[in-house]
């Protein structure tokens, strides 16, 4: 009798054993390993290509083909037989440069390194002036260029 | 006692240094003054071409439109312009612009308006707050016909303020100082045949 209740409790401690051995098991399913996976070696950045260099603009003394252009056409405006030719001459001229607003400088007075402006103006304006005033007395001094080409500054000084 | 000697001798050469900068500064050099009376009076000039394209009665409106806003432009804010007529004795003042478009519709087939000697009659001074001041005269002949028939003439002699300072504006990221020329009023101070 004896025997066998020993040996049942043999069984239930076996059992309880099993049990808890069990329900480790499903505590450690319930979460699982993330499975290993090799990342890959992190590969060197590539070079940057290096950049094409922006093209930039240009401040220089006008070439004398295009100076003369410029002081054709303020001549012609200047002294146009009418307002339709003046227009037409005015229209011509502004397609040298990149925008009808392109800026105007004009020095009135330099000496000693010092340069004296009147007020700044467009192209546009400055253009029309010629045409209404009659006035022709300036001459080219610089004139900055866009990448393109064309005219995006012009500076004019007293003839 | 020749140390500190030596100290109060820097600190007044500094001071007077200092001092004939600001002078030099501030002291205008004669022909700069030159251009810039001779551009002020280039800017009443063109007023003068401004108002006898405005008059005119073969500019197209679109022209004289462009050339009011380029004329309006010269004046300060607010400005006035007088007119007078042999006709009466009152001198009537008018903003700008209201003047050109006045001018722009006078009843006439035919408006000749010629600006001429001009001249300053007070040279242009400067302020203790930096701008310059002077006035300039300027005759003006008026003659409206209509048909070949001369309506009216006059002669008017006219008294223009001009004011010019120093200002700054960026231009592509630059920083531009230029003088700036600016018309007052005009008064009327004679009006004859």
């Amino acid at each position: 009798m004896n025997k066998t209740i020993r040996n049942l409790a043999l069984l239930a401690l076996l059992l309880v054993f099993v049990a808890s051995c069990k329900s480790q098991k499903a505590v450690v399913d319930a979460t699982p390993d993330e499975p290993e996976v090799e990342q890959p070696a992190p590969k060197p950045d590539p070079k940057p290509e290096p950049e094409p260099e922006p093209k930039k603009d240009v401040r220089s003394a006008p070439e004398p083909s295009l100076d003369m252009r410029l002081n054709n056409y303020f001549e012609a405006i200047a002294n146009a037989s009418s307002t339709d030719v003046a227009n037409r001459n005015i229209r011509e001229a502004l397609g040298l440069f990149n925008s009808g607003n392109a800026p105007v400088l004009i020095i009135f007075y330099q000496a000693n390194g010092t340069e004296d402006y009147d007020e700044p103006t467009d192209i546009t304006k400055y253009l029309n002036y010629i045409k209404d005033t009659g006035n022709n007395v300036h001459k080219v001094k610089e004139v900055v260029r866009d990448p393109s080409g064309k005219i995006k500054e012009l500076v004019l000084v007293r003839k | 006692m020749n140390r500190r000697y030596n100290q109060i001798l820097a600190v007044a050469l500094l001071t007077v240094l200092t001092a004939f900068s600001a002078v030099a500064q501030n002291a205008v050099d004669p022909n700069r003054e030159k251009a810039i009376d001779s551009l002020a009076l280039e800017k009443v000039r063109d007023l003068g071409k401004y108002i006898k394209i405005i008059g005119n009665k073969n500019t197209p409106y679109t022209e004289a439109t462009r050339v009011m806003d380029r004329a309006e432009e010269l004046f300060a804010p607010g400005s006035e312009m007088g007119v007078s007529s042999l006709a009466k004795e009152e001198i009537e003042y008018y903003k700008v612009r209201e003047y050109f478009r006045r001018l722009m519709a006078l009843n006439y087939d035919k408006v000749t308006i010629e600006w001429y000697d001009i001249h300053y009659i007070s040279k242009l001074e400067r302020q203790p707050d930096g701008r310059y001041v002077g006035v300039v005269t300027i005759y003006q002949k008026f003659e409206g016909r209509n048909g070949d028939k001369l309506a009216y003439k006059d002669t008017t002699k006219k008294d223009i303020t001009i004011y010019v300072e120093k200002k700054e504006t960026q231009i592509a990221g630059r920083t531009i100082e230029f003088w700036d020329v600016i018309l007052g009023d005009i008064r009327v101070s004679e009006t004859t045949i």
